[in-house]
């Protein structure tokens, strides 16, 4: 099964795809229409368009400008991936590879979640623990000396706010 | 190896793999493990935009009209035709066709050092009026419009950070293409007989494309936060 490694490989293609160089004009062509339309899209306040007609809040039509411009950028990284890259022809391994970059971006933005979240804090009843009396209760943005939790003198885990 | 026993014999298929299918793919995956990285390294930034776009929209919104969305889209359009010269490097590459890698490659060059020279154009303005981030920061207030001026300092330190990382990634580029382009010239057997040196360096440079697709629109085209007024980007 396996050829002899001192056979010097001289087949037609050597493993891989030529492809037709009308190919490649054709993706430099859309990504330059995408790209055109990222700016035209930008330079209209979709807000403002929506906010009369439709009684929307400015903010709607603001964030449907952002998600043309993040969309349109996401189009254009398919397409240069894809066909640039040819990972459109690439083994599934170097599918699966290409793909995992991506795949972490929204783990990575997932943190958006702590953002979220700690707005709540602090929740006053997380620390009415009375079973581990060394709780130091953990607060974020509170001015200092603020006590959560009376009686504790433990304040060495306290966040201070201008790390947040 | 039977290159290194008899000098001038030359084998692509190394003698570790089965065959050029399975050898292609070994540098293709290894090459977006790297890239993968990559992404991330730049992802943590976009992160961190992410944040301090969502807590400053109206400050951001002033500060980004210091950019010129013109010098941005002129960047934007020469690095997709750098790109694709680029990608048709690699097929001259692959038809082992010499003076068509080299004349592409110059071309990929010539977009990059262009590229550059509107950046240190853009930079050079943005020092002159004391917005580099810093102990030098002192923007001239009245054009940020009520703006809160740390807000603008940290729009101003994360457009550097990033468009500065990228720009590194431009330079190295540059360095990376110009060897594989002396290669070429000198006719080495490791590029004109295996295109995978050349499809590598280019999977590199579509990167940093990739890079300045999102940069462009989240720096240059921010749509306006706050109602009231009809103008888009700028």
């Amino acid at each position: 099964m396996a050829k002899s490694p001192l056979a010097a490989v001289h087949d037609d293609h050597g493993g891989h795809h030529i492809h037709a160089n009308s190919m490649y004009v054709k993706t430099a062509g859309i990504l330059a229409v995408f790209m055109v339309l990222t700016i035209a899209a930008a330079q209209i306040d979709i807000g403002h368009i929506l906010t009369k007609p439709l009684g929307l809040s400015h903010q709607v039509g603001y964030w449907v400008n952002n998600v043309i411009a993040v969309g349109i950028a996401g189009v254009k990284t398919y397409i240069v991936v894809m066909y640039f890259m040819h990972v459109k022809w690439a083994s599934s391994l170097g599918k699966l590879f290409a793909l995992m970059g991506f795949f972490f971006i929204p783990v990575l933005f997932s943190v958006w979640t702590d953002f979220y979240f700690r707005q709540h804090e602090p929740v006053a009843h997380w620390y009415n623990n009375d079973y581990v009396e060394s709780a130091t209760p953990r607060i974020i943005g509170s001015t200092d000396g603020a006590k959560i939790n009376p009686g504790e003198e433990g304040t060495q885990n306290r966040i201070p706010k201008s790390v947040w | 190896m039977s290159h290194a026993a008899h000098g001038d014999e030359f084998n692509v298929l190394k003698f570790q793999y089965e065959d050029m299918d399975q050898q292609n793919d070994s540098y293709i995956v290894g090459m977006w493990t790297f890239l993968v990285t990559e992404v991330m390294f730049f992802g943590m930034l976009f992160l961190t935009y992410s944040f301090y776009r969502a807590n400053y929209q109206n400050d951001w919104f002033k500060a980004h009209g210091e950019l010129s969305w013109q010098l941005g889209g002129i960047n934007t359009a020469n690095l997709l035709f750098s790109s694709f010269l680029m990608a048709t490097a690699v097929r001259q590459a692959q038809l082992k066709n010499r003076m068509g890698v080299l004349m592409r490659l110059g071309g990929v060059l010539a977009c990059a050092f262009v590229f550059l020279g509107i950046k240190y154009v853009e930079y050079s303005e943005k020092y002159a009026h004391h917005l580099f981030p810093g102990p030098g920061f002192a923007p001239e207030v009245s054009h940020f419009q009520g703006a809160n001026l740390d807000h603008v300092q940290l729009f101003f330190g994360l457009y550097f950070a990033m468009t500065g990382l990228h720009g590194v990634h431009v330079l190295v580029g540059i360095l990376v293409i110009g060897a594989l382009g002396m290669m070429w010239f000198k006719g080495k057997k490791i590029v004109t007989e295996d295109y995978i040196p050349t499809e590598l360096v280019g999977l590199y440079w579509h990167f940093v494309d990739i890079v300045w697709i999102f940069l462009y629109p989240l720096f240059y085209l921010m749509p306006n936060p706050s109602a009231g007024s009809g103008g888009g980007s700028h």
